[in-house]
């Protein structure tokens, strides 16, 4: 979980979370069901990108929930700033339905997973725990994006990662596409479910590198792999 | 390399002039213009073609040549026979000569046959009187290398009939042979080997248009000028044929005739080149010709009314008629070839004029015959007029290409345009389709949860948690509904690993452990985003029943491949009576189920009892209908 120490969730620091969402029902939703569990602290929360921007410059957040659609600008930009500023700040993007090109644009940009807005509160609080233990969230449809991409690359049309993916990588995204979880592609490769988040992990940051990110990025997601 | 072939013909000209060079002097050949003559009468008992001796007693008296002896003057009775004799001057003969010497000379010689040289009183040489073309042929005539003296007398006998036009008698050259050979080749040239050469080069063009008239059987122009050239050659037979064919009453009427013909062809080509046509003039010239021809048949052309008269007069009326309608044409119309052809036959009429007084003694009896070579300018206005023909129509069908092929991009430009608006069509009903399907199933979903929720909270039957319910059921059909609807492509595993990567964490959350058997499927060609929604609907709605009612702790859902796509949907719950059920509440569930599944062409069974449920949907691979065809 948190560096180091081993001891309950009462005792570890609090997860400190910033929330950039211009939706206001949205917002309070999301502030009710931070502000109730004590695993999470609410550090901040913004309604447009140059606030977030603001508020980025003045406070270091653990982890950042983003909404793609703001009002002043795109929540990528708010995503890069956050990944340049705070390269230890995992990145959630809000998403209403999870459709793969958000997604994987937001990826690019340094997010490191994504939300469902109407995830039901359970799910929220999880959901940041795990990305802040270093969890990739993978749907289906994105390993399968993932996928076509990497069969482009080597016909070299369109979009490409920077280099193909090694086997073992495919392996887990093709199950992966079809509908297993972490636990069950452990079991069907024989390896650790830590082993298979950590190959999600390195699929993403190929798709990352490939993208002009800097180098300190690379660098940052490198910091990410823990235990 | 041009230097090189300019200097070599220079040099060629050089040598070929060179060796005219190299004679000392020419020869001299002498022009006798003066001569002693006398006729001798011949009556019908001498049969004798020539005379062995020379005559004693003749009445010489000098006459200066070329001359032309009329009847009446000199001569005697019409259709007698008479000898002319001719003593060539002493002192020409004087002129010393080592070599042999000859006599020779050049004319029309239309009623002189049998000519003799006589030396020292005996025939030494004489023409050969087998030859039909006599009439027009130079004569050249050797004098023996030995003679008693040099300077005894040489004389020529030549043997008339007389006719109205009297008997003709030319001047002479005189020298050593050489001189005189090369003298008599020139006139030999001019008189026959030069018509037979223009008829020649007239044949020769004209097979070549027969050639193209034969590929081209719409060209008439070509056909004419091959008919031109035959009866050219036909009309200039007489001329260097040494041989008239038998019978010869046939022969002339053919060659008289010809003339006629000729006259009509060039008139038909004038007109047919230009693609005009003047039936009326061509019928009445068509008409005057045949008569014409028929009167020249042998027993008319004996009769001097029917042959010079009329035959004659109506030739030359064709002629000059058909000549003048052309210049009038070419006139009007101003082309270049027509008055190419107008100038030819013009240049063809006075040269038969010019022959025509030669036939008459009119002039001198010496001058060639031109119209032979009247040939040669209606061969180039012929020439010239199909080349003219041939150049226009290669700009015409350049033209012509030219527009097709504009003609053909605006009818591929139009041809695209149609197609565009035809897909354009397609992809609005297409998309209208698609529209109304949609409408369609938010309708059967969405939008009666929503009412019916919304009815209830009106109404005050308020139960926070069972709206919660049905609003995140809502929510979940809505998530179905847009997973339905992305291009994936027809695969079926994409769409299931979803609806389960959705799901899992409810499932987790309730307890329940999923197995989870998921095979590589085949591409379904008929799933699209209707028949999609349906298939998750489906296990959406099993799932569901499988929460609500059935209290198991294992779901199973499996796909199986063999003919077709089997979905199993099972758990380890209490099952239920689908007899039972059928009637019950939870009928409608189950009657829906096999609703859908029926939608969609797939069979739903369900095996159930109290150890668990299996719900097993068949999807077939391929479907008879088009997708989406059906509601």
């Amino acid at each position: 979980m948190s560096e180091g120490s081993a001891s309950g969730p009462a005792t570890a620091p609090r997860i400190r979370v910033m929330v950039v969402e211009d939706d206001a029902r949205l917002r309070d939703h999301f502030q009710a069901i931070l502000e109730a569990s004590a695993q999470v602290e609410l550090v901040a929360r913004v309604d447009c990108g140059a606030a977030a921007l603001r508020a980025l410059g003045e406070i270091t957040p653990d982890v950042l929930l983003v909404d793609l659609g703001l009002p002043d600008m795109s929540g990528l930009n708010v995503i890069r700033a956050c990944a340049r500023v705070h390269p230890q700040c995992d990145i959630m993007v809000i998403s209403v339905f999870g459709d793969e090109h958000h997604v994987l644009q937001s990826i690019e940009a340094g997010a490191t997973g994504y939300l469902l807005k109407d995830a039901m509160p359970e799910d929220l609080i999880a959901q940041i725990h795990s990305i802040h233990a270093g969890g990739s969230p993978i749907s289906p449809a994105i390993a399968r994006q993932l996928l076509n991409r990497n069969k482009q690359a080597q016909t070299s049309t369109g979009e490409v990662l920077a280099e193909p993916l090694s086997e073992r990588e495919q392996s887990v995204l093709e199950l992966v596409a079809k509908g297993y979880t972490f636990v069950e592609i452990a079991k069907l490769l024989q390896v650790s479910p830590h082993t298979v988040m950590t190959y999600v992990k390195r699929t993403y940051r190929k798709l990352q590198v490939s993208s002009k990110t800097e180098a300190v990025y690379e660098a940052r997601k490198m910091g990410l792999l823990r235990g | 390399m041009r230097l090189a072939s300019w200097a070599g013909c220079l040099v060629g000209l050089a040598l070929w002039a060179l060796p005219a060079r190299s004679d000392d002097r020419p020869e001299p050949l002498y022009h006798i213009t003066s001569v002693d003559m006398a006729v001798e009468q011949l009556d019908s008992a001498t049969t004798a073609s020539r005379a062995l001796q020379v005559p004693a007693g003749l009445q010489w008296h000098r006459v200066t040549l070329p001359r032309t002896e009329v009847r009446k003057a000199v001569l005697g009775a019409l259709h007698s026979r008479v000898r002319l004799w001719v003593r060539l001057p002493a002192d020409a003969m004087a002129v010393a000569s080592t070599s042999r010497q000859a006599v020779a000379y050049s004319a029309y010689m239309y009623a002189s046959d049998h000519v003799t040289l006589y030396a020292d009183g005996l025939p030494v040489a004489a023409t050969d009187d087998t030859l039909s073309n006599d009439w027009n042929l130079p004569v050249m005539l050797a004098l023996p290398l030995y003679r008693e003296t040099q300077a005894g007398a040489v004389l020529l006998s030549f043997e008339c009939h007389v006719t109205t036009m009297g008997c003709g008698v030319p001047s002479f050259r005189l020298g050593s042979l050489a001189a005189v050979n090369s003298w008599f080749s020139l006139q030999q040239f001019w008189r026959v080997d030069g018509p037979r050469i223009g008829s020649m080069a007239m044949l020769t063009v004209g097979a070549f248009a027969l050639l193209f008239w034969l590929r081209q059987r719409s060209q008439q122009p070509y056909l004419l000028f091959t008919l031109a050239a035959v009866l050219w050659t036909l009309r200039t037979l007489h001329y260097h044929l040494p041989h008239y064919p038998r019978p010869e009453l046939l022969f002339w009427w053919v060659t008289d005739s010809a003339l006629n013909w000729l006259s009509v062809t060039v008139y038909l080509f004038a007109f047919r080149l230009r693609e005009e046509r003047r039936p009326r003039t061509e019928r009445a010239l068509l008409w005057a010709a045949l008569v014409l021809t028929i009167l020249n048949l042998p027993p008319g052309a004996d009769s001097y009314w029917i042959q010079d008269v009329i035959v004659n007069t109506g030739q030359s009326l064709i002629s000059v008629l058909i000549t003048g309608l052309l210049t009038v044409a070419a006139l009007r119309t101003r082309a270049a070839e027509q008055f190419a052809l107008a100038a030819a036959l013009w240049i063809s009429l006075a040269f038969g004029v010019h022959d025509a007084l030669l036939q008459t003694s009119s002039i001198d009896i010496e001058q060639c015959f031109w119209l032979p070579y009247g040939a040669l300018p209606i061969l180039g206005a012929f020439i010239f007029a199909l080349a003219r023909r041939y150049g226009e129509a290669l700009e015409t069908s350049a033209a012509l290409n030219a527009s097709l092929e504009q003609r053909l991009a605006s009818r591929q430009r139009e041809l695209q345009f149609s197609y565009e608006q035809l897909r354009g069509y397609e992809r609005e009903r297409a998309q209208s389709d698609e529209r109304q399907r949609l409408m369609r199933d938010i309708h059967d979903g969405l939008g009666a949860t929503l009412i019916s929720t919304l009815a209830s909270v009106e109404r005050g039957s308020f139960d926070r948690d069972a709206t919660i319910a049905v609003l995140r059921e809502a929510v979940d059909d809505l998530r179905l509904m847009i997973d339905s609807l992305e291009p994936l492509g027809q695969d079926l595993v994409m769409l299931l690993a979803t609806l389960r990567y959705r799901l899992g964490p409810r499932l987790d959350r309730l307890g329940l452990e999923m197995e989870w058997r998921m095979a590589e499927l085949p591409s379904l060609p008929w799933l699209d985003s209707h028949s999609t929604l349906h298939i998750l609907r489906i296990v959406q709605e099993s799932i569901t029943n499988i929460i609500k009612h059935a209290g198991a702790r294992h779901i199973r859902i499996e796909t199986r491949v063999n003919g077709a796509i089997s979905l199993v949907i099972a758990d380890d719950g209490v099952g239920f009576d689908p007899q039972q059920q059928a009637g019950g509440p939870g009928g409608r569930g189950l009657a829906n189920l096999q609703h859908r599944a029926a939608q969609i062409g797939a069979t739903l069974d369900i095996a159930s009892g109290p150890s668990g449920t299996c719900v097993t949907v068949v999807l077939p691979l391929t479907r008879a209908d088009a997708p989406g065809a059906g509601s």
